[in-house]
């Protein structure tokens, strides 16, 4: 659906300086996929992202929508194929001077429909989106959540193939990002569209992505499927971004910080322990006491469903006088539960990662 | 209550008809300035804004120039403009004195003021609504249209508003070309002519003119703001 080749973005700044915001990135996106970049801010998520519409110019590189190169396209065939291209922002963008019905009216101006079509399809988009009764009010009048459902409703009024979101929900609560991330999904599943959402937040990956690409510093430095990305982040930007998004870095900080646990932490050993598929429901606690007479506390532990599979973490003591550590290392590894071992001082590397 | 009249005002009653042609004079050219000036105004903001660094139709050398243009217009004082242009004058309405030649330099002098008040209220118009106007495949015109001039209605009407009240400053050095208005009454039979009423009274009429384009610009933003 959508193939980044060899793209080459280069901003200069007034001292003349060149800085690589793109730097030789390629993706491939597949139709129907909810594909997720993430990044610390600055990476060149935004800037990527503008590329796929063109509206930020590649210095080198093909656009590939649709089997169609964008960059061989002039300025009206553009904005045609940009039509079929939803956009929507981190700060909804809205016109102010228009109620929701002229917002969402104004992407279909010159749509071929009679003015009755044109009202139709833009009831039907405000139902979708919840906004029906709504309709005439200003954005002004309007929450944040809100805004942005309007304009995901602009954003589908031409039936695109492809939405971009550029930070869409990091401007609204907690609350309204679970809403506005399961209608996007929705929008994803009913209408079969495909989706590039751009994000600082793995938390926002992890709950609609099928597939993520990790950027730093105009590069993508891994991408694959959520899953794997979970389980075996390869970089260590993508391991932070893992634990930011998981309350593992807190559940640390509550166990190194509490002077019960932490004088318990002279005397054992402690572990973290990770787990993905369904083998995470067997409960191997009981089972490592039954074979190795080995005694585990837990200290923190979670389970998440990441694109319907079960990934579990786990802060744990583990206390094995009669079996030495390896063997148990190896009976979990069997059970694909990957454990690693951590002291206080590990934990200070830890965070100077 | 007459008597309080006839006492501060002395000139006043008997001169009242020159004083009604004077306003029309200064709403005369106040207005036909304003029309044509304001129009050469927008079309130059838009040009300004269209060709700056990341405009819809960006154009660094243009935009330069047309910068620097509008700067060395505004520099000039009004009433050295208003000599200085006397040969254009000449071309274009065929007269050098009387109430349209004052019209144009009154043109020459509102543009380029009338352009960087509204250039500045263009850029008032968040640049994020262009961008998603772009990303929903707008072409220039229809930004310009439906994003600058639409969004940015109630900031061109409060930069109209200053600058319609700037133009009815300017109509009073039309004087100088013998155009006559509020100002030369002021000036020539006010106080050349020691009727201080008469130019208490031409002030009075200027003020209410200044506070009626005030109210009126006012309602209007108003109206269009949401
Ligand atoms: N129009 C621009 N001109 C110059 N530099 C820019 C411009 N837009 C972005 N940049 C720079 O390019 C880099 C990437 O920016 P951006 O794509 O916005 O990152 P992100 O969306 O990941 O935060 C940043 O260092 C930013 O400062
Ligand atoms: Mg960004």
């Amino acid at each position: 659906m959508i193939k980044l080749e060899n793209i080459n973005v280069n901003y200069h700044d007034k001292q003349g300086h060149i800085l690589q915001a793109v730097n030789n990135v390629n993706l491939h996106i597949q139709k129907g996929e909810i594909f997720g970049i993430v990044g610390y801010s600055g990476a060149g998520k935004s800037t990527l992202v503008r590329v796929i519409n063109l509206l930020q110019k590649p210095q080198s590189g093909k656009v590939i929508v649709n089997h169609q190169d964008l960059m061989n396209l002039n300025e009206k065939q553009l904005r045609a194929t940009r039509k079929k291209i939803g956009m929507i922002f981190q700060h909804f963008n809205l016109m102010n001077s228009r109620t929701v019905h002229g917002n969402v009216l104004y992407p279909l101006r010159d749509a071929k429909l009679t003015k009755q079509e044109k009202e139709q399809k833009i009831q039907q988009l405000l139902e979708l989106v919840g906004l029906a009764d709504k309709r005439d009010m200003y954005p002004s009048q309007l929450s944040g959540g809100q805004k942005q459902r309007v304009a995901i409703a602009r954003a589908l009024a031409n039936d695109p193939e492809i939405v971009l979101c550029d930070e869409a929900t990091s401007a609204l609560d907690p609350k309204n990002t679970q809403a506005i991330l399961k209608l996007l999904k929705e929008v994803n599943q009913k209408l079969g569209i495909t989706m590039v959402l751009i994000t600082h937040e793995m938390d926002v990956v992890k709950e609609i992505c099928h597939k993520v690409a990790v950027m730093e510093k105009g590069r993508v430095i891994e991408v694959g499927k959520i899953v794997d990305i979970f389980s075996h982040p390869k970089q260590s930007l993508t391991q932070d971004f893992i634990y930011t998004a998981s309350n593992i870095e807190l559940a640390y900080q509550n166990i190194f910080d509490h002077p019960l646990l932490a004088n318990k932490l002279q005397n054992d050993c402690l572990f973290e322990l990770h787990y993905i598929g369904h083998n995470s429901f067997n409960p191997f606690i009981s089972e490592l006491y039954r074979r190795y007479q080995t005694e585990v506390t837990i200290l923190y532990s979670d389970i998440e469903i990441i694109q319907n599979q079960p990934v579990g973490n786990l802060i744990a003591l583990i206390t094995s006088e009669s079996t030495p550590i390896e063997k148990i290392e190896n009976y979990l590894r069997q059970q694909n539960i990957s454990m690693s071992r951590l002291n206080a001082l590990q934990h200070e590397n830890y965070y100077l990662i | 209550m007459g008597d309080f009249f006839y006492h501060y005002f002395p000139n006043v009653f008997d001169m009242r008809e020159e004083i009604l042609k004077s306003t029309i004079d200064t709403i005369y050219m106040t207005f036909f300035s304003g029309l044509a000036g304001g129009f050469l105004g927008i079309v130059l903001a838009l040009l300004l804004v269209a060709t700056k660094p990341d405009g819809v139709l960006e154009q660094a050398k243009v935009h330069s120039f047309l910068d620097k243009f509008i700067n060395l217009f505004r520099s000039i004082p009004f009433v050295i403009l208003l000599s200085l242009l006397t040969p254009v004058t000449r071309l274009i309405v065929g007269k050098t004195i009387g109430l349209d030649a004052a019209l144009v330099p009154l043109i020459i002098g509102f543009a380029p003021f009338f352009a960087r008040q509204i250039q500045n209220a263009l850029l008032e118009v968040d640049e994020g609504i262009v961008e998603a106007a772009k990303a929903m495949g707008s072409s220039p015109y229809e930004i310009f249209v439906h994003v600058y001039l639409k969004e940015g209605l109630a900031a061109i009407i409060r930069a109209s508003a200053v600058s319609i009240i700037s133009l009815i400053g300017l109509t009073t050095m039309a004087g100088a070309v013998g155009a006559g208005g509020l100002g030369t009454l002021a000036v020539k039979k006010g106080h050349e002519g020691f009727k201080d009423d008469i130019s208490i009274v031409c002030t009075l009429i200027i003020l209410l003119l200044v506070f009626f384009t005030q109210w009126v610009c006012n309602s209007l933003i108003k109206k269009v703001s949401h």
